[in-house]
């Protein structure tokens, strides 16, 4: 049965142990190692921030979000499965839900900007600064991206940046229910299989 | 299964997007962590999700955040089934992510089932062994399954007033209600679900922390539920105002 003989597992990082010692981080978070939690913070934060940041826009809220996120880490930190998925994962994971969820309350409030989650930031990228193991998944990344259709790339940016639901990405783009869901999933299929599975 | 042609891998791409509307997203909460086939699946979507977030530059967050955030996990209690249960003789060759099969954490897109693995052993009752809890887990896991799987399955939600939303599945005379980005609650407080029926009101439960669900029994006839923040036992009333109700 596919879905059972694919099982999921760390990425391997050429680098080698720095994602192995990040999950090492967060079990001993869950032992109520404060030292651990803070190396975690500081190897995370920037990047945590940055997502939140881009699905946000506003700067003061994403400190905000991100704080909740780090404490929900603390709190869960028990529950974290490296098995499922490294600490990186687990983080921005919490961080995009969180981020999506604070985008969706205040839309009411708020004029969308129509593109603003497709768009570069106004951030510039400096590539300088990459650690090195982010550079190489952020140019596997990019590379994997191409792979996709341009309507497949669109509806996934729109969802995953712009924080819509989908049928919010739907109706903007006046497709089909049915039609977004698919290019959402074939999109994220072939993303997952371009960026690799188990070793 | 019935159950999984509602969640199919469309269902499961568009949640590790969280890009399913509210009603949507609690349901499959609730299913993943009754279905270890689902689950396998949105793991790799999960993956692939965080993954475009590669394509973000980092942003150095300010030195307040750091202060404010380690200050902060300085004082707050962690759940651990340790903490929150009383002590478990742990079965030989029980492997780690076997215990997980349904407590991973994954928010806000957590496991919603087998809250009441955590209310059962926090009450204070007997030492419970892990066989014994994992029949309680089953148990609960197929109710969920049957309620989701009713057609007839209604989905209500609504915000909570102090941050994020909460959603009730309701089927069957019982109900699954789903927190989602709930604000974090010190360790002595916690979220419980109470049953408006005919006037009077009782306890549903307790909402585990990290967005997981609380499967409440016996609600054929009754009105309405609610939440509110009481002390991490649960009280008899509601000793504080409730943060959300819905009519069911």
């Amino acid at each position: 049965m596919p879905g059972i003989a694919r099982r999921l597992r760390l990425s391997p990082r050429a680098a080698g142990g720095a994602d192995g010692s990040l999950d090492d981080l967060v079990a001993a978070s869950a032992s109520g190692n404060t030292a651990a939690f803070e190396q975690l913070y500081d190897a995370t934060a920037p990047r945590v921030l940055g997502l939140v940041v881009r699905v946000l826009q506003d700067r003061a809220q994403s400190e905000e979000v991100t704080q909740e996120v780090y404490l929900e880490a603390w709190r869960t930190a028990d529950r974290f499965d490296a098995a499922r998925g490294n600490a990186v994962t687990w983080l921005l994971t919490l961080a995009h839900g969180r981020a999506v969820d604070r985008v969706r309350s205040a839309a009411a409030a708020r004029t969308r900007e129509e593109k603003a989650g497709i768009r570069d930031q106004n951030v510039p990228y400096d590539e300088v600064s990459e650690q090195v193991e982010t550079r190489m998944e952020h140019e596997q990344l990019r590379r994997c991206l191409t792979s996709l259709s341009d309507v497949q790339r669109e509806s996934l940016q729109l969802a995953y940046f712009g924080g819509r639901t989908y049928p919010e990405v739907a109706a903007e783009l006046d497709v089909p229910l049915g039609t977004i869901k698919t290019r959402m999933r074939d999109g994220l299929i072939r993303l997952r299989d371009c960026l690799g599975g188990p070793a | 299964m019935t159950t999984h042609l509602e969640f199919d891998d469309e269902t499961l791409a568009a949640y590790a997007l969280h890009a399913l509307p509210a009603p949507e997203h609690a349901a499959a909460t609730a299913h993943l962590d009754a279905c270890a086939r689902c689950r396998a699946e949105v793991d790799g979507f999960v993956r692939a999700a965080a993954a475009m977030a590669a394509d973000v530059a980092p942003v150095q967050p300010s030195p307040q955040l750091r202060r404010s955030v380690l200050d902060a996990v300085s004082r707050t209690s962690q759940q651990t089934r340790a903490a929150a249960a009383a002590p478990v003789r742990s079965a030989p060759g029980q492997s780690r992510s076997g215990r997980s099969s349904w407590s991973w954490s994954f928010s806000p897109l957590a496991a919603a089932a087998a809250v009441l693995l955590v209310a059962v052993v926090g009450l204070g009752s007997t030492v419970l062994g892990q066989q014994r809890e994992l029949e309680i887990v089953t148990a609960q896991a197929a109710r969920i399954e049957r309620l989701l799987a009713d057609p007839d399955r209604r989905t209500v939600d609504g915000p909570v007033r102090s941050g994020g939303t909460a959603t009730a599945l309701v089927a069957q005379g019982e109900a699954v209600v789903v927190g989602r980005n709930l604000a974090g609650l010190p360790a002595d407080r916690a979220y419980q679900v109470w049953v408006v029926d005919d006037g009077a009101v009782r306890s549903g439960g307790l909402l585990p922390a990290g967005e997981r669900g609380a499967l409440v029994d016996d609600v054929a006839g009754a009105e309405q539920l609610m939440l509110s923040v009481e002390p991490a036992q649960g009280s008899q009333q509601p000793t504080t105002s409730p943060i959300w109700s819905v009519r069911i």
